[in-house]
């Protein structure tokens, strides 16, 4: 599927833009680009693209508004590239709906990453396919919500649970702070970011993840969390 | 018209300025109408009657004059000249006094047999009578008037001084200037001690006489009656605004005096108009203060956006394309050695960048933390994971104390101060240089992050210069930095309420310890939540 997936760049910077576009096609994506964010949403509405790569600093829209109004009408994954510093933008480019994020500068490897798990996901979310995530040592049940690690069962608490199912469910992509209070405690936690940090801190010690040299679950300071990409997209 | 009753200028024809509304004026201020100023309906003052007896004098040596040429009614007449001048100038108790002089004079010098108290003609006696009560209604009403026309002056007075003081206030928005213009118009209306204390003005207002404070408090008139003779009358106004006092209208009046309730109104209104002026001067200020800070916030954000973008993103393609390219260059040859050159200069040139945006960021008031509680493992475990390229040549140890509590931070900017502690180390050490990273929970509650390395130090007596802005010391033939790193991390720790400092160790190699206010530690919430979770897993296992 990834050989014909069409991805769309948005971004004013022109070297940017064809360095992007090289990557890309060496990798056997089909590439459009749009330098403004006008024409992205153009080309967007006459035939969408498989991924959307959005830099948040255009000249003619705020790339938060192009996201709330693809959100509209369209689950195309978005992955948006911004500067360090941008913590702000990033997390509320986020909460509009785009799916990951890039901070310049970037590596290729680390891109090309990205486009891999979004897409993936978003096949996923078209086939409905039930889901299960194995990463080296773990593995993890989501129909029978079994977690297990070298095969023994781990007996997590059903908020744990609903933590690590939450994570999961994104792997390989962030997953904001407020996301994750919003999916485990409901809609009048969102303050309470304390709680996550203690229900995170036993999750890791219950699936013994050192957060020194975190295996499965990565601090995202200031964003949030992000759960390691399963083991078959990292060989893929 | 030049009668010697006349040697004094009655009150009615004072110049403006000489016009006093109290009964008296202070002597330092204004001596010499001290003299021409001096009675009062309310009192009656030794000169005063001493004037009326002058007064009759007077009037029985014209009469002497007039006598023979005219009748003894017309002489009647002068002596009720007399009174009308008198109640006009003096007021009432004088004339009154004056009155029964009068007709005691006349009956002596005029009615037979002169210079006795007899009278021959009975029919006298009602002359005499006739005569006082003229005298007396005359007198009262000319005083009467005297005091409406010193009552109206007043009340004219007091109008132009608002009108006056009104106008000064509305022309500026100095505060000092607003002060002096209420004490000019305080000091030309009343002849009075002013001071003015002023509630931002913290020190003064402790200095201030108790009565000051009890006025601020209560924020209402406060009166000090005098105590003893020499003992002003003392007047307390808050400067009250519409939504907070500015400070206290101190008032004294000259010794011997008491306030009268129009004074005291007026008094209040001018405390009020300086308080509105102050108050108008304040919201302009601060709507002007937030205009320039907008301004300044979106063209120092127009600046920092610009830059990041001119500068990060060719530093982001050229990485970029490096990076893409040494993929498929053969390894080991002289094309992907270039490669990988290129794609880690670019990579220091964009570190500097962010450095220098970071420092503009932070001077330039525009480090808004953000504050969240964080296992400190895991913001040590981003740092290393961050750090890693650049600290590939150097062994790092990790000793985190078992069971640190959770620390408010800014997350990211704390990972980025180990991140250029850890820089600094591998920087300034040849590869292979062992360097640790510790943290704990000192003996004074403060939590304890320490760099170390066993390099070879710093340079003997720049342990404190090192966190200036582009401090760089010279350490052979290795890449120097900006500077910038170590002063990045000294105002991120700073703005945290923290602290940091280097220091040599005696083995050899230095350490960096950074350390957090024990306030930042958070206390782990009851444990009910997770309790009760817990139970639901038992009863769900089971």
């Amino acid at each position: 599927m990834t050989d014909k997936a069409r991805i769309l760049v948005v971004e004013d910077e022109p070297e940017i833009r064809r360095f992007l576009e090289t990557a890309l096609q060496a990798q056997g994506y089909v590439v459009e680009s749009a330098d403004n964010g006008a024409l992205a949403l153009k080309i967007c509405k006459g035939r969408p693209p498989n991924l959307l790569i959005l830099d948040l600093g255009l000249p003619d829209m705020d790339g938060q508004d192009i996201i709330a109004s693809l959100r509209d009408w369209s689950q195309m994954p978005v992955i948006i590239l911004s500067a360090r510093n941008q913590e702000e933008e990033k997390v509320q480019a986020l909460e509009k709906g785009a799916d990951d994020y890039l901070t310049k500068p970037f590596g290729t490897a680390e891109l090309m990453a990205r486009i891999r798990v979004a897409l993936r996901h978003a096949a996923r979310r078209q086939a409905a396919a039930s889901m299960s995530y194995s990463y080296k040592d773990l593995t993890l049940d989501l129909e029978r919500r079994r977690v297990l690690l070298l095969g023994e069962e781990v007996h997590l608490t059903p908020t744990e649970y609903s933590l690590l199912a939450a994570l999961v469910r994104k792997a390989g992509q962030v997953v904001t702070q407020k996301e994750l209070l919003m999916e485990v405690w409901g809609k009048n936690a969102e303050e309470n970011d304390h709680y996550l940090r203690i229900y995170i801190q036993r999750l890791r010690q219950k699936l013994t993840d050192d957060p020194l040299y975190p295996q499965y679950i990565f601090t995202e300071p200031g964003i949030g969390y992000r759960m390691s990409e399963e083991k078959e997209a990292l060989d893929g | 018209m030049r009668c010697p009753l006349f040697g004094f200028r009655p009150i009615l024809f004072l110049p403006e300025s000489r016009l006093c509304p109290l009964k008296t004026v202070p002597r330092k201020t204004m001596p010499e109408t001290a003299s021409n100023i001096q009675t009062d309906t309310g009192k009656t003052t030794l000169p005063g009657l001493a004037l009326s007896l002058l007064a009759v004098v007077i009037c029985t040596l014209a009469g002497q004059q007039l006598r023979g040429i005219f009748s003894d009614i017309d002489i009647i007449m002068v002596y009720l000249v007399g009174a009308v001048m008198v109640a006009a100038s003096l007021g009432q108790r004088p004339a009154v006094l004056y009155s029964l002089l009068s007709v005691t004079a006349f009956n002596y010098f005029f009615v037979e047999p002169l210079y006795t108290f007899n009278v021959y003609n009975p029919s006298y006696w009602l002359t005499f009578a006739v005569m006082l009560l003229a005298c007396l209604v005359i007198s009262t009403q000319a005083a009467r008037l005297r005091e409406q026309v010193v009552l109206s002056r007043r009340r004219e007075h007091g109008a132009r001084m608002l009108y006056v003081l009104t106008k000064d206030l509305a022309e500026t928005r100095d505060r000092k200037e607003m002060n002096a213009a209420l004490l000019r118009c305080l000091r030309s209306s009343f002849l009075t001690e002013a001071h003015l204390w002023h509630a931002d003005d913290k020190t003064t207002l402790k200095d201030a006489p108790p009565e000051v404070s009890k006025c601020f408090q209560r924020n209402d008139l406060v009166e000090s009656t005098a105590r003893t003779d020499g003992d002003r009358y003392r007047i307390y106004m808050p400067l009250r605004g519409l939504s907070k006092s500015y400070g206290v209208l101190e008032v004294s009046l000259p010794v011997g005096t008491t306030p009268q309730e129009d004074q005291k109104i007026l008094l209040q209104t001018q405390a009020g108009l300086l308080a509105g002026a102050i108050e108008r001067a304040e919201t302009a200020d601060a709507a002007e203060r937030a205009r320039l800070a907008a301004e300044r916030e979106k063209m120092h954000n127009t600046l920092l956006s610009s830059v990041s973008h001119d500068f990060r993103s060719p530093l982001a393609a050229i990485a970029g394309a490096a990076e893409a390219l040494s993929q498929s260059a053969a390894p080991e040859t002289a094309e992907a050695r270039l490669l990988s050159s290129i794609r880690h200069e670019a990579r220091r040139l964009t570190r500097i960048v962010n450095n220098l945006l970071d420092i503009t960021r932070i001077e330039g008031g525009h480090l808004r933390l953000r504050m969240q509680p964080y296992d400190p493992a895991e913001i040590i475990g981003n740092a290393i994971e961050s750090s890693r390229g650049l600290m590939k040549n150097h062994p790092l140890t990790v000793e985190v104390a078992s069971g640190l509590p959770f620390v408010r931070m800014d997350g990211l900017l704390i990972s980025q101060v180990l991140q250029n502690l850890l820089e600094n180390a591998s920087r300034h050490t040849p590869a292979g240089t062992q360097v640790t990273l510790k943290a704990s929970v000192n003996e004074n509650g403060l939590f304890v992050l320490m760099v170390e390395d066993n390099g070879a130090g710093i340079p003997a007596g720049h342990e404190r210069d090192i966190f200036s802005k582009f401090a760089t010391y010279d350490h052979g033939n290795r890449p120097k930095g900006a500077g910038l790193g170590l002063a990045i991390c000294q105002a991120a720790v700073t703005a945290h309420g923290g602290t940091i400092s280097a220091e040599n160790l005696p083995v050899g190699g230095c350490r960096f310890v950074v350390t957090l206010p024990a306030s930042l530690l958070v206390t782990p919430p009851a444990e009910d939540e997770r309790k009760e979770d817990e139970r639901k897993a038992a009863g769900n296992d089971g």
